[in-house]
Order: C-alpha cells, then structure tokens, then sequence
C-alpha cells in the first residue's frame, strides 16, 4: 500500500518529467499562420506561413538568462526560413546563423534523453552524409546585458512549401541544441576559487526542449476557395436544426449546424481537391416534433389540389391545377409516377389520421425530407416527371470525387451549394422550398397557391369588423384567399363543449387541431353538421390532439354556416383554457388554399 | 392560504357553471376598480389560476385569448352575475408563452391584458 502512495504522490512529478527541475525549458511553439494566428496546425496549407516562437521558462530562482542560443533543424523541401524577430533586452546582441546550408542532419546520443538538448549539444553530433540531404540548422542566438527572462525570444516565421507526396513530414521542424548561461557574476559563485565570481552554465540535462521540441505536419493543398452549403427549407422550419456531416473519404469530418439564414461554412473542412467528399444531411428535431411538422406541412388544402390535379392530369400536360413541375413527385404518394386518384386518397388519409402513406408508416426525419440540388428542383418539369426522371431526394450528397467535379469551382473565391427541401405530400409547398416565377420548372401560374402570396382583398372588407356578414352576403367572394370558423368553449349541461361554424363561402374543405386538457377533460365525441354530401373526419391522436375537418370532395362549397361540435366530460368549474386550437388549413373550390382565421 | 383553498376548490370541483364563489372575502387580491373589469393576480397564469370579472349586472361574457401572431387559440363563453365572478384559468393546452386576453360583452371590449401564460 505504501509503495502505492507513494507512486500516486510521484504521479504530478512524473508528469512533469520532461522538464528540467532546476534549469530552463526552451518550447518550440506554434502560433498559427500568417493573417490568421487561430489557425490549427492541422489546417496549414502550402504556401501558407506559419509562425514558431522560441519560448523560454526559467526554473532557477537565482540565475538569470543572459546568452542563449538554440539550434532549430528543418527541412527545407518543406519549409524555409522567411525572418525571425527577436524579444531580447535593449542592447542585446541577437543573431541567426546557419551551420552549414543544405545537408547538416542532427544525430541524437541515446545516453540523454531526446529532448536535453544541452546534453545533446555536448554529446550528440551532426551528420552530413545523404540522410542529411536538403535538412538545415539554424542557430538562433541571443547575448544580453541582463535577464533575457521567461520570454519568446525569438520568433521565426517559415514558408510552407509543397515536398512532394513522399515525402516524411516527421519531425521536420525540430529544437536539436541548446545552451544557456548567466554572465552577471553577483547572480554566481566562485567555482574555480580564483577570487571572481563565475559564468554559470545551465547544467547537462537540465537544459530541455519543453513542451514541445518538434513539429510534425503534412501540409494541405493549397486551396483558397471558400465553401458553403445552403439550405432552403420553407420558413416554417427551424434551420438550425439541421444540420450536415462533411465525410471525406468515408470519414466524418465534420457536423455542423445550418445557421437561421439556412448556411453553413463547409470550408475548413474540404482540404483536397482530390479526395471524395460528401454531405449527409440530419436533423436535432426530435421524432416527436418532426412527426408534428409532417403533420402540420400536410393539410387538407394539399389533398384536395391534388384531387383538382387528379381531374387534369394527363390530358397531354396542357391543362393542369399544379403550378411547379416540383409538386408532382410530392403528389405521387403512392410512386406511380401518374397523379391518380390512389394519390389524393393517400393524402386524404394521411390527413384524416387513418393511416399515412409514407415509406414503412415512419415519419423518419430521413424519408419524409427530400432534399434536391436547388437548381435541379427549379427546374424540374411535368414532363420530366412522367419521363421518370430522378431528383435524387436523398440526404447523402457527393460534392467531390472522380464523378462530381462540378459541384466545387476551386479557381472561384466563392462556392455555394444550393440545396432545397420539401416535405412528402406537401403538395402545395406550405412548408417547402418554393421555385421563383422565372425557373424554368415553373408552369403557367394562374392564382398562387402560396398563403404568401395573398390576393388582394376586396376594399369593402378591408377594416370591416363584422368579416363573416360580409362574406356572408358574397361581397368579396370572387377575391376571396381567406376563410372564417367562429369558435366558442362553454360548459353547457355539465359537458364542456367547443363549438365551430363556418362563416365563409366557397369554402370546400377545412381542418383543425384541437389541444384539450387531458388532465381533466376525457373527448367524448363531435357531432358534425355540415350537410350530407361532405366526407367529415375526426381522429383522437396518441398525445391526446384531435385532428378534424370537413371536405366536400367534389370541390363544391361546404354550406355556410355549418357547424362542428366536440364534446368533452370532466373536472373544471370554468371553460376557460380547457381546449385551444393550435393548427387550421382550409381549401377553397378551386382547389387554392386558404388562409383559416378564427374568430 | 385563500389561494390554496380555491385550488382545492377547483381540482375537486366538477363541470359546472361558472364562477366559484361571489363572496368579497375570497378576492381582495382580485379587486376590479369601478362598477366592470378584468383582474389576474399578475402578469403570469399558472395552472388553475384564478380572475375575477366584475360585472354591473347578470350577463354574459366572451373571453378572447390571442397569441402574439393575434391569432385566436380559444374563445370561451362565461355567465356572470352582477358583481365579481372569479373562475378557474385552465393552461395545460396552451403553448407557455405570451398571449392577449380580452373580455368581450356583446361584442365591444370591457377589458384586455397580456399575460404569459407558463
């Protein structure tokens, strides 16, 4: 157990080993490029000049540093000395010199350690046969009329030079010698007993090269092209939390997250011209919370334009509800690469809660988020999509390799990666990338379907309070882009019930999911009176929400002033908060969605 | 202590209409200056929180909640007597967040506060 201790207690000291006790420590210290003093070495480049410093720390309490000089050996197929400043005294003497020029090669004496480099100065030598070949020692001298101190004295800043691919990088850049003396003889003794005081020399092994003796680096391309990758994804999605892995090589070297703006700086990342590289892209949204985006990009508005899209497909491509060649293969739920009936079901289902369309039932952040080359997507066209062509949704991108060469321009400053993104089903881009009006994937645009893109509202009911007489009376009804549901909570015969009426006309189909207090509150049931040709729906999710709406699917208008009740039973002496509606979507005859206020 | 007794109150209260009690003594917090109003206890709602409308008669009241895009999240209908009325403020579905709450008698605005809502 003793032993134990002890060995523990020695542990700070054996750490500590390579440095000198009582002498000097002399670290070789990198201190980025030239223009850029963060830069890690790992990044350096050709052509790129890095900086080095001689960095002293005195261990001796009584004497003082005032002649030091230190020998740094290099290789000079990889780097050459370009100048050297100096952090000396006033009146110091400060000197560089060169041993030998090209072919000086140190050999280390194994009877001190590597790195007691005063020791090596008195015991090792040099050697000039062919290993020492294109090798140099510079001697980085500094004599002073006082303490030179615990300083860089010295920093060196060298060229990076391109060696070749065979070259060995191993210790090109390496403290070889040393020595340290204090020549202010009140700091010494008298050793030789002659009557004056004496020059101390740093003893033999206490003179080390300390943390850091070498350098060893293999030097990237010389690459000055800066890299960016951005990602369009419709406002409704939080960017930064997607995020995209950089391999090269088929390894990851990076993940990094997109910033609000959707972009991404993949350029310290991307160091060869030659290597593969590629992106993958994921996400931090939980599986929760990206089923909830699925399920909110995904509304009935999209089921029924696809039901319009149903009715026009195929007559020769000329006639079509569709606006952007890009909505097709959203469309295509079932992968038949026609939009068919089966489609609009899939996507009524999937709003309706019944079932979902997507591959395997998952709502995998993987398979409902195709992301295309924006350029591609924009010009994506009907006829392309009957013809089967791929956009290659997948999130596994190639930027570089012996195929993709087109993807990164190296003589540019600049790359930008466009990326853009949907959500399967979302057929009327709510919650995906959509193309500008001049892409070439654009079809002839005749009302957007676009809730950014409002059509401008009758001037009778701008500022009018009471919405739903006016449109009751079909005053804006040809310029109509928005629909109104009252809506009132109340306890009525010890039930809380919510009750929904349509106030709008032309309005073919509606939908609304309701939060309610599960803690108190069980859902009993709704009751739907919106006339016997519409198809009603409502769905209790897991988490409690219910999903439900109307649609008339052949497009007609729902009577206005249909109602929807939901009834709830349970615990609460007020209705205030028990219920709230947090998502609407609602269509309109043509097919065009509409905004759904509540009032 | 009167809050904790009305939050027992509540939790083993059933679904019934509406105000909990009508008596002065229970809201001194509460308290609505002149003869109609809307008062919380701050400008935060926690679960089963308590506000008092005060009404000038037996009437009925709608009671708005906005979020900070003004879009409606619930609108609920509540009876009230002539004097303070306090009921039970539910929020286990809402959002936590910032949101509008206005107090309506057959359509003009009696009262409207922000609150956030935790």
């Amino acid at each position: 157990m003793r032993k134990l201790i002890t060995l523990l207690l020695l542990v700070p000291f054996l750490t500590f080993g390579q440095s000198s006790g009582d002498g000097l420590d002399i670290d070789l210290v990198y201190k980025g490029i030239v223009g850029n003093a963060d830069q890690p070495l790992s990044k350096v480049q050709v052509n790129d000049t890095i900086i080095l410093a001689l960095k002293l720390n005195n261990l001796d309490s009584i004497h003082q540093i005032t002649y030091i000089h230190t020998d740094v050996q290099y290789n000079s197929a990889a780097y050459a000395l370009i100048s050297t400043e100096w952090n000396t005294p006033t009146d110091a003497q400060n000197s560089v010199g060169n041993w030998s020029g090209d072919g000086m090669k140190m050999v280390f004496t194994d009877q001190y350690d590597k790195n007691a480099v005063w020791a090596q100065w008195q015991y090792g030598s040099y050697t000039g046969d062919s290993s020492a070949a294109g090798w140099q020692v510079d001697h980085f001298q500094s004599v002073a009329p006082t303490d030179i101190g615990s300083v860089e004295y010295a920093t060196m800043k060298y060229l990076v030079k391109d060696a070749g691919a065979n070259n060995d990088y191993t210790e090109n850049i390496i403290i070889t010698m040393a020595r340290a003396a204090d020549n202010i003889l009140t700091d010494n003794a008298d050793i030789d007993g002659n009557g004056t005081n004496d020059e101390h020399v740093y003893p033999t092994g206490k003179v080390r090269a300390h943390d850091t003796q070498f350098i060893t680096h293999i030097p990237l391309e010389d690459l000055d092209s800066n890299i960016y990758v951005k990602l369009d994804a419709g406002g409704e999605i939080d960017l930064t939390k997607i995020k995209v892995k950089v391999i090269e090589d088929g390894t990851e070297v990076a993940d990094l997250a997109f910033d609000t703006g959707g972009e991404v700086n993949i350029t310290d990342y991307i160091i060869s011209s030659t290597k593969v590289y590629k992106l993958q892209f994921h996400t931090t949204y939980t599986e929760a919370e990206w089923k909830t985006i699925t399920e909110n990009a995904v509304t009935i508005s999209d089921a029924v334009l696809t039901l319009k899209e149903v009715g026009k497909f195929g007559h020769g491509g000329s006639v079509h509800e569709f606006d952007y060649g890009i909505q097709y293969p959203l469309a295509d739920t079932d992968q038949s690469n026609t939009i068919n009936p089966q489609d609009a079901y899939n996507l009524l289902g999937h709003v309706i809660g019944s079932f979902t369309y997507y591959a395997g039932g998952s709502y995998a952040f993987a398979t409902t988020f195709p992301i295309v080359k924006t350029s591609v997507g924009e010009g994506y066209t009907k006829q392309n999509f009957l013809g089967g062509v791929s956009l290659n949704e997948g999130h596994e991108k190639t930027i570089q390799s012996s195929e993709v060469t087109d993807e990164i321009n190296w003589s540019a400053a600049n790359n930008t990666i466009n990326y853009s993104s949907a959500i399967l089903g979302d057929v009327n881009l709510s919650y995906s990338s959509t193309p500008p009006s001049d892409a070439s994937g654009v079809m002839s645009i005749s009302n957007s379907s676009s809730p950014t893109q409002k059509v401008a509202m009758n001037p009778l009911y701008i500022g009018n309070s009471n919405r739903s007489e006016i449109f009751g009376v079909g005053v804006a009804k040809q310029e109509v882009n928005q629909a109104f549901i009252d809506v009132n909570t109340a306890i009525v015969d010890g039930e809380v019930v919510t009750t929904l009426q349509l106030t709008s006309e032309q309005v073919a189909g509606f939908q609304l999911k309701l939060n309610y207090d599960t803690t108190r509150l069980t859902f009993d049931k709704v009751e739907f009176n919106t006339g016997q040709t519409v198809t009603n729906f409502a769905q209790q999710a897991d988490d409690g929400r219910i999903n439900l709406g109307s649609i008339q699917q052949e497009a007609n208008a729902i009577a206005n002033g249909s109602t929807v009740k939901i009834y709830f039973t349970g615990q609460v002496t007020s209705p205030v908060g028990t219920v709230t509606i947090f998502n609407t979507d609602a269509v309109n005859t043509e097919g065009k969605r509409l905004i759904l206020n509540l009032q | 202590m009167k809050r904790i007794l009305l939050a027992l109150l509540i939790l083993t209260g059933c679904a019934k209409d509406y105000s909990l009690d009508n008596t002065e003594s229970i809201i001194p917090d509460l308290q609505v200056e002149g003869e109609i109003g809307l008062s919380f206890y701050n400008s935060t709602i926690t679960d089963t929180d308590l506000f008092n409308i005060k009404s000038p008669i037996n009437t009925t009241y709608t009671l708005e909640v906005k979020d900070v895009f003004n879009n409606l999240i619930t609108k609920s209908t509540l009876k009230a007597n002539a004097g303070n009325n306090v009921y039970a403020f539910y929020t286990n579905a809402f959002k936590a967040g910032h949101y509008t709450i206005s107090v309506y008698h057959r359509g003009q605005l009696i009262a409207e506060t922000n609150q956030t809502i935790l």
